[in-house]
């Protein structure tokens, strides 16, 4: 028999919605059998709040890469250091282009060449459309078809990060963060979708100004050895330059 | 968020307390598990507090006549007993009170808990970020993490973190249980 989640384990995967019904009416069986968890679910609803609340206004303070709590002056001086980089002498490594819709993930099988398609496999391939013929709210529309059904959950990972990438050409940082990270969380560890995830998000990071962030994103990227892996020390090296 | 630590109910304390009527501690005991229950119904169920608390007072009597009759005499029976008494009687009141019970209205239920304004008061949230500043870096690094990517795996945060993913549960358990304790002591002064 499979040995029971730590109950902080199952707090954490109910609060990302990746729990199924018994296993969160048997979560809230053990709440109630050891009253002092639910103190424990209420503080990491609160800590995820607290921080979706403040966070984006003092992300310098929330951010896990650098020490936690940067003097005001230097984030002062941070944001001022940024804003003039970004403004004026950006090097080419931070420039926010635009993602190439080459990015855009669509069903495995049709690079396989197999041709086996399921309904989800014809949501994506019609969103990719959408997408390319550049009415994008359509296309988010139809990944949201996918995201909200559990029928298509093996598809969420695509749907997520190709999201992701619509957001962030339109410039909707924080949206594109929120869709790549879940696009890692739904990748199944699926590498490619893992590290180009990884590799946007860490672009999108640049683009809310959160540069430790993004140096951990990119690091991330960089770790995984794959199709990024050059762009990714190039950037590294840009980050550094700012932050150290 | 409780004023004090809430304790772990003995429940075979509940049923001699029950037996012999022991009202002072059972409603000691029965406080702790009224909140629980109130809050499943809040949290998971979705429903007002107003039926919540009905839905559980029911619950709790119906459990302690239980108990009197005898007809709950293994203590590890009662909590199960109390939630799915909390469960039906919320269902049987939507009912009653002509509320819509379809597919909709279960599908809702496997979300994650949806009424967040109402689990912390600004006071308390403050208390919270005062607390959030006493944790040393190493704590507050490992707890953002998680606020950072939720959902995360603990294979995924071990390796970040260089540690085992046994240790992961455990210590993000150790950092909430000393948040908790902060919010508790501070509340109670």
């Amino acid at each position: 028999m499979e040995q029971k989640k730590h109950i902080e384990e199952r707090i954490e995967l109910y609060l990302a919605d990746r729990l199924t019904l018994d296993e969160i009416e048997d979560l809230w069986l053990d709440i109630m059998k050891q009253p002092e968890y639910l103190d424990h679910l209420k503080i990491n609803i609160a800590l995820k709040e607290l921080y979706k609340n403040e966070g984006n206004k003092k992300a310098s303070s929330y951010n896990y890469y650098k020490p936690w709590l940067f003097a005001a002056a230097a984030a002062l001086l941070l944001a001022f250091i940024l804003s003039f980089f970004l403004s004026f002498s950006s090097p080419a490594i931070l420039t926010l282009n635009k993602i190439d819709l080459v990015e855009i993930e669509s069903p495995s099988m049709v690079r396989s060449g197999s041709e086996q398609f399921s309904q989800g496999d014809s949501l994506l391939n019609l969103a990719f459309n959408s997408t390319v013929i550049g009415d994008t709210d359509k296309a988010l529309i139809l990944y949201n078809k996918i995201i909200e059904d559990p029928q298509y959950n093996f598809y969420y990972a695509k749907a997520h990060l190709n999201q992701g990438i619509i957001y962030f050409n339109q410039e909707r940082f924080t949206e594109a963060a929120q869709a790549f990270k879940t696009a890692i969380i739904w990748s199944n560890s699926d590498q490619n979708i893992v590290e180009k995830s990884y590799w946007y998000l860490g672009k999108t990071y640049v683009g809310l100004k959160a540069l430790p962030e993004a140096r951990e994103s990119i690091f991330r990227t960089y770790q995984m050895n794959g199709h990024y892996r050059s762009e990714a020390e190039q950037m590294l090296i840009s980050l550094d330059s700012i932050l150290d | 968020m409780h004023n004090k630590k809430p304790e772990r109910p003995d429940y075979s304390e509940l049923v001699r307390a029950t037996l012999e009527n022991d009202k002072v501690l059972l409603n000691k005991i029965l406080e702790s598990i009224s909140d629980t229950s109130i809050h499943y119904l809040l949290y998971h169920m979705n429903s007002s507090r107003a039926d919540a608390e009905d839905c559980t007072q029911q619950a709790i009597l119906d459990t302690l006549e239980k108990i009197k009759a005898l007809k709950i005499k293994d203590p590890e029976r009662i909590i199960p007993y109390i939630k799915t008494c909390c469960r039906n009687n919320y269902f049987r009141k939507v009912r009653y009170n002509n509320k819509l019970i379809s597919n909709d209205h279960f599908s809702y239920l496997s979300e994650p808990p949806n009424q967040l304004e109402d689990i912390m008061k600004s006071e308390e949230s403050e208390i919270l970020k005062t607390c959030l500043e006493s944790l040393n870096d190493n704590y507050r690094e490992f707890l953002t993490y998680f606020i950072t990517f939720p959902g995360v795996d603990a294979s995924q945060v071990a390796k970040h973190f260089n540690m085992s993913v046994i240790s992961v549960w455990s210590k993000k358990h150790r950092i909430i249980k000393k948040l908790a304790q902060c919010i508790q002591n501070k509340m109670s002064k």
